[in-house]
Order: C-alpha cells, then sequence, then structure tokens
C-alpha cells in the first residue's frame, strides 16, 4: 500500500466517523469550539497510528479511545491548566416533559474533573461496562469504578439535586455498589 | 435515578443542533505527516557515528550450521553499506505490497515493505551468535538498546536458508497500576507502552499489568555470511510471504541517484540517512541526513505546475518570508510555533522542489546558495548528495 492509498483510506474513514466524534467530543468538552479542537487533535493522532488500527478488528474503538485518552491528557498539560475558557455554558431549554426539568444536569457536568466526565460518558453514553471503560481510558477498573462513584457523589451534593437525590433510596448513598452493579 | 438523569442529558447533547464544524481532514493528514517527517527527523540525534561504533563494538557473527542441502549463501556484503545502494530488491516485493521508506545508514538499513511491517537489514559483523542467541545493534530508528533473541524454533527455509522466529514480547502498561519497567539508560523506571522485552531489565506490574507480543511473525535470517535480516509482520504467514521473495545484494538495484546536492561542505560531512518516499504526486523525493541539520530534501513533480513548497512538511506555517538567494527567490518558514527547525525552499530550481531544513535560519539561507539542482534528466544525476 502506498502512502496515497494509506492516506485516501485513513480519509474515508476520518469522513465517515466525523460526525459522531464530534458529538462525543461535544459531551466532553461540553463547548463546540474544544469539541471540534479535540476531534482535529483525534484526526491528527489516529493519522499517526493509522497503520495499527486499520489493522486492527474495530477501528472505531481504536479512534474513540484516542478521542478519550487525548481528553484526559490535554487537560493534565499545562496548557490547560494556564488556560481558562471563560463565559458561560451554552444555554439549552430542557425538554418541559422531562421530570427533572428543575434541575439541569449538564451544567454540573460540565463542572466535574475531565477524568469523571469521561467516565460518565463511557459509562452513561457509550454503554460500557467497567472493563472496557477502563481499557479505553488506560487506567485500572477499580480507577473507573471510583471515578464513576465521586463523580455521581459530586453530582449529587449539588444544590438542588440533594433533596431529589434523597428521594432515590438508601442505594444511593452506597455509590460504589451501585457502580460495581452496572459492570 | 440519576445514572438515567445523566444518560438523558447525554442523549440530549447528542440530538442538539451542532454548528458547522471547524475540523479539517486534510490539515489532520498534512499535520500528521509533518509530524512523522518530524519523528524522522529527530533520528538526526542519534548519529551515523553511534552505528559505527556499534559496529565497530560488535563482534563477528558465528554463522549458524547450514542444514543440508541448502543453498550456498551469496557474496558476503560488506561491513557497512552505502547510502546510496539500496541492498533490498523492493520491486520482487509480493504484489500489492508498497514500498514506502527505505531508510539507508551504514551498517543497517530499514525498509517498510508494507503498512505496519518493518525490515531491518544488518550487514556483515553487526549482528553475533554465540549459543543461539543472536545479538544485534539497536535500531537507530526506533528502540534504544543492543537486542538480544534467543532463536529457538525455526520456521523453515527462506533463500534456501534457516530462518529462525524470534520472540519479540513487547512489554504494555496499563494504567496507573499497570507496570513499570526498568531500562538501563533511561533515567527511571517507565510506564511507556511498547518496550520489547529484551530491554527491560526490571518488571513490576499491578494486578492489572498486562503484556503481549505486538509482532508475532517476526523472522530472522542470515541473507548473506554474517549479514542478517529481520523481519517484524503482524503474522508468521506474512513475514514468510514477504520474506520468501526478496533479493539482496549489490546487483539488486541500480545505484540511487540524486537531483540535487549540497555543495561546498567540509569533508567531514557524510550522508548517514536518505529516506526514500515514493509518492504519486511527486516522481522521487529525499530526505538526505548527514548526522547533524541541514536535511536536504527534493522532489520532482510530475506536473511542474503542481510544484509547491508548502506540499511537504505541512501546515500550520509560521514565520513565512521570502528572500533571494542567488538569483532563486526561496520561501522561509517553521512549521512549529517553536521555531526549532527552519526550512528554505525553492518550488522550482530547474524543474527540481528544494528544501533544506535546519536550526539555524541565518545558516540556512547561507547554506542555501550551496544547494545545485541538476535538472530532471536523470543522466545528469548525482551519485552522492554532498560535495566538497
Amino acid at each position: 500500500m502506498t502512502a496515497t492509498d494509506r492516506d485516501r483510506d485513513y480519509a474515508e474513514f476520518i469522513g465517515g466517523q466525523l460526525s459522531a466524534l464530534r458529538r462525543l467530543a461535544y459531551m466532553l468538552c461540553h463547548d463546540w469550539h474544544r469539541a471540534d479542537d479535540l476531534v482535529q487533535v483525534t484526526a491528527t493522532r489516529l493519522y499517526l497510528h493509522w497503520g495499527k488500527a486499520a489493522a486492527s478488528s474495530n477501528p472505531d474503538a481504536y479512534m474513540r479511545t484516542i478521542l478519550f485518552r487525548e481528553f484526559v491528557h490535554e487537560q493534565r498539560t499545562s496548557w490547560a491548566r494556564r488556560v481558562t475558557v471563560t463565559g458561560d455554558l451554552p444555554v439549552r431549554p430542557a425538554p418541559q416533559a422531562d421530570p427533572d426539568a428543575a434541575v439541569d444536569l449538564e451544567p454540573r457536568i460540565a463542572a466535574l474533573p475531565p477524568r469523571q466526565r469521561a467516565v460518565l460518558v463511557l459509562r452513561f453514553y457509550c454503554d460500557q461496562s467497567v472493563a472496557q471503560a477502563a481499557g479505553i481510558l488506560g487506567c485500572s477498573e477499580g480507577n473507573v469504578k471510583s471515578q464513576t462513584a465521586r463523580a455521581l457523589a459530586a453530582l449529587r451534593q449539588s444544590p438542588g439535586i440533594q433533596a431529589y437525590a434523597g428521594e432515590t433510596g438508601p442505594e444511593s448513598r452506597h455509590p460504589y455498589r451501585e457502580v460495581t452493579d452496572h459492570a | 435515578m440519576l445514572e438515567n438523569d445523566i444518560a438523558a442529558v447525554y442523549e440530549r447533547m447528542a440530538q442538539a443542533e451542532a454548528p458547522p464544524p471547524q475540523i479539517s481532514i486534510p490539515a489532520a493528514t498534512r499535520r500528521g505527516q509533518a509530524r512523522r517527517r518530524a519523528r524522522r527527523l529527530t533520528v538526526i540525534a542519534t548519529p551515523v557515528l553511534a552505528a559505527a561504533a556499534v559496529a565497530g563494538i560488535a563482534v563477528a557473527s558465528l554463522v549458524p550450521a547450514a542444514s543440508p542441502g541448502s543453498a550456498p549463501l551469496p557474496p558476503a556484503t560488506g561491513t557497512a553499506f552505502s547510502v546510496a545502494q539500496p541492498e533490498l530488491d523492493m520491486q520482487t516485493l509480493p504484489a500489492g505490497t508498497g514500498r514506502e521508506v527505505a531508510f539507508l545508514a551504514p551498517g543497517y538499513q530499514l525498509y517498510v515493505p508494507h503498512q505496519g511491517q518493518e525490515l531491518e537489514l544488518l550487514a556483515q559483523g553487526q549482528c553475533s551468535l554465540v549459543a543461539g542467541r543472536l545479538t544485534c545493534p539497536k535500531n537507530p530508528y526506533a528502540s534504544v538498546l543492543p537486542r538480544t533473541f534467543r532463536l529457538r524454533h525455526t520456521a523453515g527455509l527462506v533463500h534456501g536458508h534457516r530462518s529462525y522466529w524470534v520472540p519479540r514480547t513487547y512489554l504494555y502498561a496499563s494504567g496507573e497500576t499497570g507496570c513499570r519497567f526498568t531500562v538501563p539508560g533511561k533515567p527511571r523506571t517507565t510506564k511507556d507502552s511498547g518496550i520489547a522485552s529484551s530491554h527491560v531489565t526490571q518488571t513490576r506490574c499491578g494486578k492489572h499489568g498486562k503484556q503481549w507480543s505486538a509482532y508475532d511473525g517476526t523472522l530472522a535470517w542470515q541473507f548473506a555470511p554474517g549479514s542478517w535480516a529481520l523481519l517484524e509482520a503482524r503474522t508468521p504467514a506474512i513475514a514468510l510471504a514477504l520474506a520468501r521473495p526478496l533479493k539482496f545484494g549489490d546487483h539488486a538495484n541500480p545505484p540511487t541517484r540524486f537531483p540535487a546536492v549540497l555543495a561546498g561542505q567540509p569533508s567531514s560531512v557524510r550522508v548517514g540517512v536518505v529516506n526514500l518516499e515514493p509518492n504519486r504526486s511527486r516522481l522521487g523525493s529525499a530526505a538526505i541526513f548527514t548526522g547533524s541539520t541541514p536535511v536536504l530534501s527534493w522532489a520532482i513533480y510530475r506536473h511542474p505546475g503542481t510544484a509547491s513548497c508548502t506540499d511537504v512538511p505541512a501546515p500550520p506555517y509560521h514565520g513565512v518570508t521570502t528572500a533571494m538567494v542567488n538569483s532563486t527567490r526561496v520561501v522561509i518558514f517553521h512549521i512549529h510555533s517553536v521555531p526549532l527547525l527552519w526550512t528554505v525552499c525553492a518550488p522550482d530550481m530547474s524543474g527540481v522542489t528544494i528544501w533544506l531544513t535546519g536550526s539555524d535560519k541565518s545558516a540556512l539561507l547561507r547554506q542555501f546558495a550551496d544547494v545545485q539542482s541538476l535538472g530532471t534528466n536523470p543522466a545528469g544525476w548525482a551519485s552522492y548528495p554532498v560535495r566538497p
């Protein structure tokens, strides 16, 4: 395979995945501009590793792994520590029929640390098991469980959710057990 | 439950109206190409002298006993390969395989005969075989340490000679509680993935540490007395399919010729690496590493009108300016935001696009005056790209 064939295969693949990848990045970043930046970086990294990705049985998973790891890694860099994105999160009308319309979780999720956000997206949007999430993030299963538990605990501690959380029963006070049930 | 609400939030976000994307796949491709190129440039830091030193240290290899009926080995190759004479005839590769890259250096040649596979050729005296252990010098382009392989399992005949499967287990760390590897020459234990197990002297793994073999089909054989080939392939079948039709030796290829030369160089400047990159849009190109900057690259475009300084390396370009050097208009730029490497480029010097890359902008401009284009007719090309 020549370099041009390689580039063409890569472009076809990433072109087909772009929309889904953007939405996934948006769930992580909660900001379309940063999501696009993340996808751009992911696309570049995928190009670098396209040989392995194309040879793997599931290039989609390979690409998603790059996205998540790049997101977590990016937040660790000095750039991310130095630069604070100011401004309010985009205001989005909550569905009126939704029973939790009074409690908009999105800003609270956005306020979580990046790794916790990544875990939440993997567990509750991508429906990944604890083991699968650990594989994607490159960490241990225990780490995924604890990050999930902390994220859920932080969301429950948010104003307006405490009362709501109190209605969910005693199991909500044992987030670790809840999380393992999802594995 | 809170979990259901979180899932609902994500569903809502997934269905949110997305603004027009600000993502450019061509830019990602070009940037990826630039980073691949930058990776290759880092091999400059691995000077030719290192390979020569390793060659001096390496003891003469002991040829394993030939199996009955095996064909005589072809004549021995020299102790160092020529940068202008590829040892491998890539035209003999099976149909459909690529011939993407060839690195040439004294004592060592590296080819990428197909995506994901690598073929290393080590000249006579580079590797030693003692008591079933093959020790070869480091791969100057990838790994960091000399490598020792146990040749336990024969793999059938390649060119009529015994070949061996090389156990090449790569160790991968898994997350924060994965493995930590102790690698001599590195300041501390590392969690890096993809370290050849032969490099690791100590491993400390948590219960989540993993290790597996990245290449299941690494084949070793002698293609000439004392000259070893190491082929990394994804599977044994691919390794054998790639290895068996290969041809080696001085007569395998016409010498590489160069349409541009860097003249006026001190006699100490030697070409260390030639990076050949066949490309559909260009009839040929090469990057010539001399062990230190500058790096000379050239390309001849199939359609001269498409010649462009900004084809390679890739954007984003910074500090773009133009200047006149010996009546030739050149473009000057650097790729990364930090100007570690500057590039001076002439898009059309007698039909040849020429780049000169180095760390010192003013020195590059002076050196560019010493670049000579030899035109597009191969009859006038040089057999060595550096002249005193």
